[in-house]
């Protein structure tokens, strides 16, 4: 797996021009915006920028090959998922960093505790995802996952705007925050790492039968 | 190495029915026509593609059970496929290093070297013939015992095809255990590596010789259209009709020679093989 690490951090970051690019669209969006949207754009570029190594990989028939190395269809696709985490998480942390030093610059208030768990929030939004994305790619192949995509966010914009609608859903969801706000932190917490890691294990799996599917 | 039995494939125009062994420390080549069913057999022993029917065993395992010890083993060039244009022969080479246990690093600079790869170029810069090297260099510098290779001299030129060959030769005489698959629609490349030929065409397997018979036993009489009514066809495995008359491959060449002193017959090559065989009408 040690290679095919490799491979994707050469394919990333081969291209000088591109990652400066990156940190020149961060820090600018850092200065322009006083909020931590920063962090989550930052992982999101950078987990965009890991998921675009499968398009490296299937470009001019390259899965064929791939699937020829010392390293079976789980172990791409496991390497997909920490690679892409690792990403995600190295972008938040490089957002969250530009936000601290855009807010010295700017003598602005900071409140180091409630920022840093908003990086956290956002790179396991981020890499949930991101995790969608691998899913939507390894099964679609390049072209369709983009359609794939756009249905997938077409469908949640749906599902919000009926939430939206829905009068019962709606004090349904203000009960349901109210619940929130009276459980420990603490709790609301393990849950949510208990969610986090059953919707990854999920895409994990799908992505896993999608590609032993695949014929190259 | 490898035991393919009664390996069957269905595409919508297209149906593979195929059985042949390799066993260890053979060279076997697989020749036909293009859409003959070549890619999609080695396909099938790389464990890319499902099969529908039949068993293809790799080191005694069903090629889609390999897993990436099995893998270790294996050297592998395609036609159609091979690491990202965007890395460099030295990243490539560096990515190989943490992927194979027994990568020769030296080999691999040296091969490179040897067909004038540049080490700091992206490969999408180069040209056909420098890709297909880069494939073959890919697949030795790991002390592989089983190597598929689909078509890994084509769009080469004589000198590089001759220098790619040259390099496979040498790495098969040092390792008398190690086998080769090849497929190639350069017969000429066969002729001076392979054991045995396969000849396959619309998913069948036509003909199966060792090469030294092949080039020595087998042969193409070229006669009129009178001569070849009377001519006794036992020995005859195909023929085609020519403007002159007719072209018939024979397994049996000293036969017509003794007894048809006057009549033309051409030594046998793998070109002939597949042209009267698959072109023509079998006997």
């Amino acid at each position: 797996m040690k290679g095919l690490f490799l491979k994707d951090i050469y394919l990333n970051f081969s291209n000088r021009r591109n990652v400066l690019l990156f940190l020149f669209i961060s820090i600018f969006m850092a200065f322009a915006m006083d909020s931590t949207f920063i962090i989550g754009y930052t992982g999101m570029l950078m987990g965009i920028l890991a998921i675009g190594t499968i398009s490296y990989d299937s470009h001019e028939n390259g899965m064929a090959f791939l699937m020829c190395l010392p390293a079976n269809r789980k172990d791409y696709v496991k390497e997909k998922f920490l690679y892409t985490f690792l990403m995600v998480t190295a972008g938040c942390l490089i957002g969250t960093i530009i936000y601290f030093a855009v807010s010295a610059i700017k003598n602005t208030t900071l409140d180091p505790i409630s920022q840093l768990s908003f990086g956290v929030f956002f790179a396991l939004v981020m890499s949930v995802m991101m995790s969608l994305m691998i899913l939507i790619e390894i099964k679609y192949g390049v072209e369709k996952s983009r359609t794939a995509m756009f249905v997938i966010y077409g469908v949640v914009f749906l599902l919000a705007y009926a939430v939206k609608q829905i009068r019962g859903l709606q004090s349904g969801l203000v009960s349901f925050a109210d619940i929130l706000s009276r459980t420990p932190v603490s709790v609301i917490a393990a849950a949510g790492l208990v969610l986090y890691a059953s919707i990854i294990a999920v895409f994990y799996f799908l992505s896993l039968r999608a590609l032993e599917k695949k014929e190259f | 190495m490898i035991q393919i039995n009664g390996l069957k494939k269905k595409y919508k125009d297209f149906s593979l029915d195929i059985s042949f062994d390799l066993p260890v420390g053979r060279v076997s080549g697989l020749v036909g026509k293009n859409g003959a069913g070549k890619s999609t057999t080695l396909k099938a022993i790389l464990g890319l593609i499902k099969t529908d029917g039949g068993s293809v065993k790799v080191f005694g395992k069903d090629a889609v059970r390999l897993d990436a010890e099995d893998r270790q083993k294996m050297g592998v060039a395609l036609s159609d496929s091979a690491f990202s244009g965007y890395l460099t022969v030295k990243q490539i080479k560096n990515i190989l290093k943490n992927m194979y246990r027994s990568f020769d690093e030296d080999m691999f600079e040296d091969l490179c070297k040897k067909m004038d790869l540049p080490f700091n170029k992206q490969t999408r810069e180069f040209s056909t013939g420098m890709k297909a090297k880069l494939r073959v260099i890919a697949a030795l510098c790991h002390k592989a015992k089983l190597l598929v290779m689909d078509e890994p001299t084509s769009g080469l030129d004589v000198e590089a095809r001759n220098e790619v060959l040259d390099i496979l030769r040498e790495y098969l005489a040092k390792d008398e255990e190690a086998s080769l698959l090849i497929s190639s629609h350069i017969s000429s490349d066969l002729e001076g590596l392979c054991d045995d030929i396969y000849l396959i065409d619309e998913g069948r397997l036509l003909l199966h010789e060792q090469t030294d018979q092949l080039l020595d036993k087998y042969g193409v009489i070229k006669t009129d259209d009178a001569v070849f009514e009377k001519l006794d066809k036992d020995h005859i495995l195909a023929y085609k009709k020519e403007k002159f008359g007719y072209s018939a491959f024979t397994d049996e060449k000293e036969y017509y020679k003794e007894n048809y002193p006057d009549l033309i017959i051409e030594n046998g090559n793998i070109d002939d093989l597949i042209l009267i065989m698959t072109g023509g009408k079998k006997k």
